[in-house]
């Protein structure tokens, strides 16, 4: 259960490749426009870029026959129009921006040599793997690679290179520069000729791509994957470029979360002349598809498994509806029913109430949730004390929504009380990964293996939701305790969201529910982020670690930023809402469900965050 | 693909009279290794050289870090305490920008640096070096950038006999590269010397202790793996090699040095390495029998995912970098001769243990800096001491290394 980078083999990777992510993608991420790629680490950016590369389009071209996994994927792609029967019509040119870009910053030169380095380096490297990509699609032997010209009409550009010459160039011209850059005695030569601009870039225009004269691409797609490696100067000479210069052709940029500054990552940021793309944030607005996205992700990892398991989900037990646990639901029944009877003597108010729940005669975790219910209402009735003085009978007046909310935070709290699961099944599997999908491989890879040694020992391969929470449950530990390790300002970050956890489970478990389905989140005002953005002067050195700590958490969806979220009267103030990671939630054990959330402000944040 | 591990013939130093200094290595003329005869003293023998070493005239410089890490005086310690004649200049760097400090560490700093003023007398000349990094992305190469930047010309050198780098209490991306830039001026200058000019004799300091090793935490791990400055050879030159008229990835050799508490940085570095094979070097002979196979478990899950073969496994001297070094290069002859038809082979080596054997990495990217051998790593924005030690206890299991590198002894 690796990540993408790690499988080397395309035929593997296209076999584990969930095709829902496609769903991402339209045909107007392929205008002449930038779009931007972003998630936070392991939200599926490289898988997704790596599909279009020649690799993946010849193999999938050649299988799309094999079984339905091809199938898939080659549908998809037919509909986006860069393949059909006659084989892939797209040259992907994927440059991972992973190399020694962000190294040329810090040479002792003039800014103008380094503009000259990076653009000759990026250049360089993009038509290198453009020539590669096309000798391949091709099936070209290099001998042959003068059979390609790249021509362009425009006066500058005018001369034209056969594909051998070009390919010569550029790699001497790379080879040089990075031999320059890690050399002990820098020294750049006055003569040194780089490529200024984005020349190449309007060489891979498809017009101009030829093998023995005629056009052999209806498209070229550019995909700068791991951006965020360039440094922020960098960044913004290239989004300059590509927007002043009008490349004609679509360019694909990919960076983590950490590439935006604070503000943008708390409050979202819009442009015009780039299309943003939000891995996290797309799943986030459709739960389903993305639940459906990383069981089948599972699911195919399951089946290129070695084992004799076919299906994960057959294995993960999604329901505690059993006979093995019919005697505890019952006898939580009747205790909670004892509790209301005791808090309801002498009154004939909620009678009403108990008689609609008394209906309910089975022994399921159904009806320990609508004793809680009611428990819940009761509560909530008492804090009025003088309408519990008025013995009328009371009318249920929820709508579906809050309804629904309050029967969520009380399946939590009977599960809490009476020890039953509550973290298994794959609804809630898809939930805990925080629309992360690596996240969500990295614990069904646990789980996994966990069936596998079930099955080495001869055991039932299901594995039950107790098995399921344990395992999550030391999933999320091992998650909270390597934070310090993973992340800059790790130690600050531990304390601000174990600080945020405590307090949310104390509210969490109050007997009224008070914010159904209970606590994962706190809430800052415009007014409170405002103050962090621009801290007055005696609290600059205090607000700017603070921003430090919220930026790295959010770039590494420790924490998940929710917008204009009001609470209170409709004319309050508008939040940021930023919720906890849902592996936090399994730590501090509360709900998973988003909604919930308690205000705060900065000064609070940073006694957290200094806490230990 | 190909057996790593071979059982080698250990060729030890000793073509030298160990009481003389000045008689030089005999280099054995079919040796095709810089360093297959090397020089190396440590624990009595370290103190036993110095002594007798410093009895000659010797100008030398001492290069040392101002970190947290205990260790930080106990190599200059010896050496000052072994007197001798010639001037005496100390370069201590302080790095600590690049690096954030929490309240424990800000008072270790402090004691280490009082008990490096205690040492100091007025015959020494102390020079503060400061390196201060960009924190932006590839701050940290930066840093490498610039530890090497220390030293801007040959002339810098001019006026040591000998060189001494303590890396004691220095990261890795600043020592490794500032012994990358030390070295090659050395070796251009014997280069172009003229009659015979004296170039410097450079030394390497360690004190190991192991137990200091495993308390000691990295926090705050960079998410993304890179390689070091000065050794990223042709690693990071992206276009594809012609082999067989096709264009083709030349296939990549992985050989981390496993050391313990490293599973995110072999994570990390799998990401940028890619290898097409790996050759883990594990530790043994080794102090603790089962090390190794301690190290095994540890690495049980992450091994099973990678394309690790057990036939692949490299042992190596926890103590001995030099033999360490020989194991590496011969491994990597032996993979480019396998794999000739596919173009050969780039090499990726990761130090993921002591810092002692961190130093073969260093002797094998060196002397194969032209011929696609890097080092890749994980920079830490945080080192955590998990334990306090009292100073007493950190002197009696600190074992000091001497590594001589470049100079008279190897001058035939």
């Amino acid at each position: 259960m690796r990540e993408s980078e790690q499988i080397e083999k395309d035929s593997t990777f296209l076999q584990l490749f969930g095709s829902n992510m496609l769903e991402l993608i339209t045909d107007q991420n392929f205008i002449n426009k930038p779009t931007i790629i972003r998630s936070s680490p392991g939200g599926g950016k490289t898988s997704l870029m790596r599909i279009f590369t020649p690799s993946s389009l010849a193999n999938i071209y050649s299988n799309r026959r094999k079984d339905d996994t091809f199938k898939n994927l080659y549908n998809k792609l037919e509909e986006l129009g860069i393949i059909d029967e006659n084989g892939p019509k797209l040259l992907g040119v994927y440059l991972p921006c992973s190399a020694n870009y962000g190294d040329l910053e810090h040479l002792s030169v003039d800014p103008i040599i380094r503009q000259n380095l990076l653009t000759s380096l990026l250049n360089s490297r993009l038509l290198s793997t453009a020539l590669s990509g096309i000798m391949y699609l091709k099936n070209l032997k290099f001998s042959d690679a003068n059979k390609i010209t790249i021509a362009n009409p425009n006066p500058k550009l005018a001369e034209v290179q056969n594909g051998m010459d070009l390919y010569q160039y550029v790699v001497e011209k790379e080879t040089s520069i990075c031999k320059i850059m890690d050399s002990f005695d820098f020294r750049i030569n006055e003569n040194f000729k780089g490529i200024r601009d984005l020349e190449f870039f309007f060489k891979l225009n498809p017009k101009y791509i030829l093998i023995d004269g005629k056009q052999v691409f209806s498209h070229v797609l550019v995909m700068l994957d791991d951006f965020h490696l360039l440094t922020k100067g960098q960044r913004q000479l290239l989004y300059n470029k590509f927007q002043e210069h009008r490349v004609p052709i679509p360019i694909w940029i990919s960076e983590r979360l950490q590439a935006q500054e604070f503000d943008q990552l708390l409050i979202g940021e819009e442009n015009r002349d780039v299309q943003i793309l939000n891995i996290e944030q797309f799943f986030s607005k459709q739960k389903k598809k993305y639940e459906n996205f990383a069981t089948n992700v599972a699911e195919l990892r399951t089946k290129f498994s070695p084992s004799n398991i076919s299906s994960f989900r057959q294995c993960i037990v999604d329901s505690i509806n059993s006979n093995e646990w019919y005697q505890k639901f019952n006898n939580a029944s009747l205790e909670l029913e004892k509790n209301v009877e005791s808090k309801t003597s002498g009154l004939t108010a909620f009678d009403n109430w108990k008689l609609e729940q008394k209906k309910n005669v089975s022994d399921t975790l159904e009806k320990v949730i609508g004793w809680k219910v009611l428990l819940i209402r009761i509560e909530r009735k008492s804090r009025y004390g003088q309408q519990m003085l008025i013995d009328e009978a009371l009318v249920t007046q929820e709508d579906e929504k809050t309804h629904n909310n309050l029967k969520a935070a009380a399946e939590f709290l009977v599960c809490d009380q009476y020890d039953f699961p509550y973290y298994y099944g794959l609804s809630r599997l898809a939930q805990l990964s925080s629309y992360n999908i690596q996240q969500y491989i990295g614990f069904a890879n646990k789980l996994f293996e966990t069936i596998l040694s079930r099955l080495i020992l001869k055991k039932e391969t299901v594995i039950d939701p107790r098995i399921q929470q344990r395992l999550l449950e030391a999933i999320a530990k091992d998650y909270v305790n390597t934070i310090t390790q993973r992340i800059p300002y790790g130690i600050y970050a531990l304390n601000l969201l174990t600080a945020m956890g405590r307090m949310a489970r104390k509210i969490t478990i109050r007997d009224t529910a008070s914010y159904p389905p209970g606590i994962t989140g706190i809430g800052l005002t415009y007014r409170n982020y405002q103050k962090i953005i621009h801290p007055a002067e005696h609290l600059k050195e205090r607000y700017k670690k603070l921003e430090n700590v919220l930026q790295t958490c959010l770039a590494n969806n420790y924490l998940i930023a929710d917008y204009d979220y009001r609470q209170g009267p409709k004319s309050g103030e508008s939040n940021v809402v930023l919720y906890m990671n849902r592996l936090f939630c399994v730590f501090f054990k509360l709900p998973l469900g988003y909604g919930g959330w308690q205000k705060t402000n900065p000064d609070e944040m940073c006694q957290w965050m200094e806490s230990r | 693909m190909v057996a790593g591990k071979r059982p080698i013939q250990m060729k030890c130093v000793n073509g030298w009279n160990q009481d003389d200094p000045q008689v030089s290595i005999k280099m054995t003329k079919s040796s095709s290794k810089r360093w297959q005869q090397y020089f190396m003293k440590h624990g009595t023998e370290f103190t036993k050289f110095w002594k007798k070493y410093l009895k000659q005239k010797r100008d030398i410089l001492y290069i040392l870090g101002w970190g947290f890490d205990p260790r930080m005086c106990v190599g200059l310690e010896e050496i000052l305490s072994a007197r001798g004649i010639g001037s005496r200049h100390c370069w201590i760097i302080d790095y600590q920008e690049g690096f954030n400090v929490s309240g424990i560490h800000v008072e270790l700093l402090r004691s280490n640096k009082q008990r490096f003023d205690r040492l100091i007398t007025d015959t020494i000349n102390v020079v503060e070096k400061k390196i201060k990094p960009t924190l932006e992305s590839g701050g940290r190469v930066d840093i490498s950038r610039r530890a090497s930047n220390l030293f801007s010309s040959t002339s810098d050198l001019s006026s040591y006999s000998d060189i001494i780098v303590d890396v004691s209490a220095l990261p890795m991306p600043i020592y490794l590269p500032l012994l990358g830039k030390i070295l090659s001026m050395i070796d251009a200058q014997r280069r172009n010397s003229v009659n015979n000019q004296k170039t410097p004799n450079l030394h390497i300091i360690v004190a190991e202790n192991a137990y200091l090793d495993s308390i000691i935490k990295r926090e705050e791990i960079e998410e993304d793996a890179s390689y070091l400055f000065g050794f990223t050879s042709d690693l990071s030159v992206m276009s594809q090699s012609v082999v067989d008229d096709s264009l083709k990835q030349v296939p990549r050799l992985w050989i981390p040095i496993i050391g313990e508490d490293k599973v995110i940085q072999l994570q990390r570095i799998s990401i940028l390495a890619r290898p097409t094979e790996i050759c883990p070097i594990l530790p043994s002979p080794s102090h603790d029998p089962r090390r190794s196979d301690n190290l095994v478990r540890e690495y049980r899950e992450i091994f099973s995912w990678l394309p690790v073969e057990i036939k692949n496994i490299v042992y190596g001297s926890e103590q001995n970098p030099f033999e360490v070094y020989r194991e590496i290069s011969e491994t990597i002859d032996r993979y480019i001769e396998a794999l000739k038809s596919l173009g050969g082979c780039k090499v990726v080596i990761s130090p993921l243990s002591s810092k002692l054997l961190s130093i073969s990495s260093f002797l094998v990217a060196y002397e194969r800096k032209e011929r696609s051998v890097g080092i890749s790593y994980v920079a830490a924005g945080r080192y955590e001491l998990r334990e306090h030690i009292a100073a007493d206890l950190i002197n009696k299991d600190t074992e000091l290394f001497s590594l001589w590198i470049a100079g008279d002894c190897y001058n035939v």
